[in-house]
């Protein structure tokens, strides 16, 4: 049975239906990408590239929530395969590789997930200014070094943009909860865990709902089949886990959006 | 002279698909075969010139600034459909202008091929981008789909935010031209996931995802025109832009 029909939405129906167009629009986009990376080494023109992954994303996300493992491994290991961080032609921003460390992490493929890290930590010193995903992916990164006061610092930065509302209302508050999950990894506290993913995961359906109700009733609507699984949830979890923390221990519940025993077993 | 330079430029547009030479080769090629195609076909002798003067005649009768606006958005598009032709060497009016119509009563006007495949789509609401055009290019597998904005009057291209994934994520920006290529994609973004059943939503929705399937594979253009209605005549001022 599809994941998605357990994400507890108000018209599961309808997200399907959503998630399927994604499946069934992108369904040629892993063929593309060798010609498009080619593109990007030989020209420095990254924006087609940077199509490409998105459309990657959207597909690797539909096939997450209707638990399609086949193309699931597929999208993802060829994404993985053309990461930006083996790019001799352009430097990727640390918001594109949060993508790329997450999907790494997530999967599994730690050495893929090291050479990022580094590029991550090796990058300009964290600014006032930082992207949300770019602030994750430094979190993120840390973490797997093991660098919990720079995780840490990184979350409690993220956690203020958040605050002073940088960002939109929804993203705010996901990457709150986020953030704060991230902290207490950073202090070895697994005692709120549950509680930070079970937010984002509430975080996440209340947005998905209120989105699909317009897209029901034909009205511009800025859901997307990424919406459907959260990779940088997914990569935190798995983080969690690898460190032995009491984690989804009720039994029951899960998080659906991020499911890191399914995409590590995928791998 | 345009027979010869748009067979060059058809063996170009294949090898700009095959990824042997860059997009910006193809848009000069074009540009050669439109200044040869202009000159032998000024707009008051293409089939395009009825629209032309239904704006100039809009803009005259105007008496408020809703039906300045309309006839300005009217010399606008007639001036993209203009430009389009002379990049193509082809008079859009007698080819996908021809048997295009009105999807019931929305602000979609659209035409399909034989096959049933939309080959021409014009927007006017937002969320869209203005115009949608596929084009079969002799001597390569791939169609070449162009999607643009039509601008009536001295009005600046806006910005515009969009689906976060593409723009802050991957391009590493807040909001997006509609100048820039990139623009297309954002506005594609909200037509492709158009899930109605009528037929302007269906034309909509494959609008969007030829216009995505393009920039991805490699046989996109995005073009930006501006039309200026100037005493009797149409000005068409237009730019071919190429992904970066």
């Amino acid at each position: 049975m599809p994941l998605i029909r357990d994400y507890g939405l108000n018209d599961s129906a309808a997200a399907e239906k959503f998630v399927s167009m994604a499946l069934e629009e992108f369904d040629y986009i892993v063929d593309v990408l060798p010609g498009a990376w080619a593109e990007m080494e030989q020209n420095r023109a990254s924006q087609r590239m940077a199509s490409v992954r998105v459309s990657l994303l959207e597909y690797m996300s539909a096939a997450y929530a209707m638990q399609d493992i086949k193309i699931f491994q597929k999208t993802c290991d060829a994404f993985l395969a053309h990461g930006l961080t083996r790019s001799r032609a352009v430097v990727p921003t640390r918001a594109q590789l949060a993508t790329d460390l997450a999907l790494a992490i997530s999967r599994g493929h730690m050495r893929e997930a090291r050479d990022t890290c580094a590029r991550v930590l090796s990058g300009p010193k964290l600014a006032d200014e930082e992207s949300a995903a770019a602030l994750c992916a430094y979190a993120l990164a840390a973490l797997v070094d093991l660098d919990y006061r720079r995780a840490e610092i990184s979350a409690t930065l993220l956690i203020q943009q958040c605050e002073a509302k940088k960002f939109s209302k929804f993203e705010s508050t996901l990457h709150a909860h986020w953030a704060h999950a991230a902290e207490m990894i950073a202090r070895r506290d697994d005692s709120m865990l549950d509680l930070h993913f079970q937010n984002i995961a509430d975080t996440r359906r209340l947005h998905i709902d209120r989105e699909l109700a317009r897209w029901n009733k034909g009205q511009p609507t800025e859901l997307s089949a990424t919406d459907f699984w959260d990779w940088s949830s997914t990569a935190l979890a798995s983080i969690a886990q690898s460190f032995g923390y009491r984690f989804n221990t009720d039994g029951g519940r899960k998080f659906e959006f991020a499911d890191n025993n399914w995409t590590e077993q995928a791998g | 002279m345009v027979t010869l330079s748009t067979e060059a430029r058809n063996v170009i547009f294949a090898a700009k698909c095959a990824g042997t030479v860059v997009g910006a080769i193809y848009a000069r090629a074009m540009e050669v075969c439109a200044r040869h195609w202009e000159v032998l076909n000024p707009l008051s002798h293409t089939g395009l010139a009825p629209r032309s003067d239904t704006a100039r005649q809009m803009l005259a009768d105007a008496t408020n600034v809703a039906a300045v606006r309309a006839a300005k958005e009217q010399a606008g598009v007639a001036a993209w459909l203009y430009r389009a032709s002379a990049l193509l060497g082809l008079d859009l009016s007698g080819s996908h202008l021809g048997t295009a119509t009105r999807f019931e009563q929305t602000l979609y006007t659209g035409d399909r091929d034989q096959k049933g495949i939309l080959r021409y789509l014009e927007c006017g609401a937002s969320y869209n981008v203005n115009e949608f055009l596929r084009v079969d290019i002799p001597g390569s597998h791939l169609p070449l789909i162009i999607a643009g904005e039509a601008k009536g009057g001295s009005g600046g291209y806006g910005w515009v935010s969009g689906p976060n994934d593409l723009l802050a994520n991957e391009l590493n920006v807040k909001a997006i031209n509609q100048r820039d290529p990139a623009y297309a994609l954002t506005r594609a973004a909200y037509m492709a996931k158009d899930g109605g059943t009528s037929a302007a939503s269906v034309a909509r929705r494959e609008a969007g995802r030829e216009i995505r399937r393009a920039f991805n594979q490699g046989n996109f253009m995005y073009l930006a025109v501006r039309g200026e209605i100037d005493g009797t005549t149409l000005s068409v001022e237009g730019e071919v832009f190429e992904c970066r």
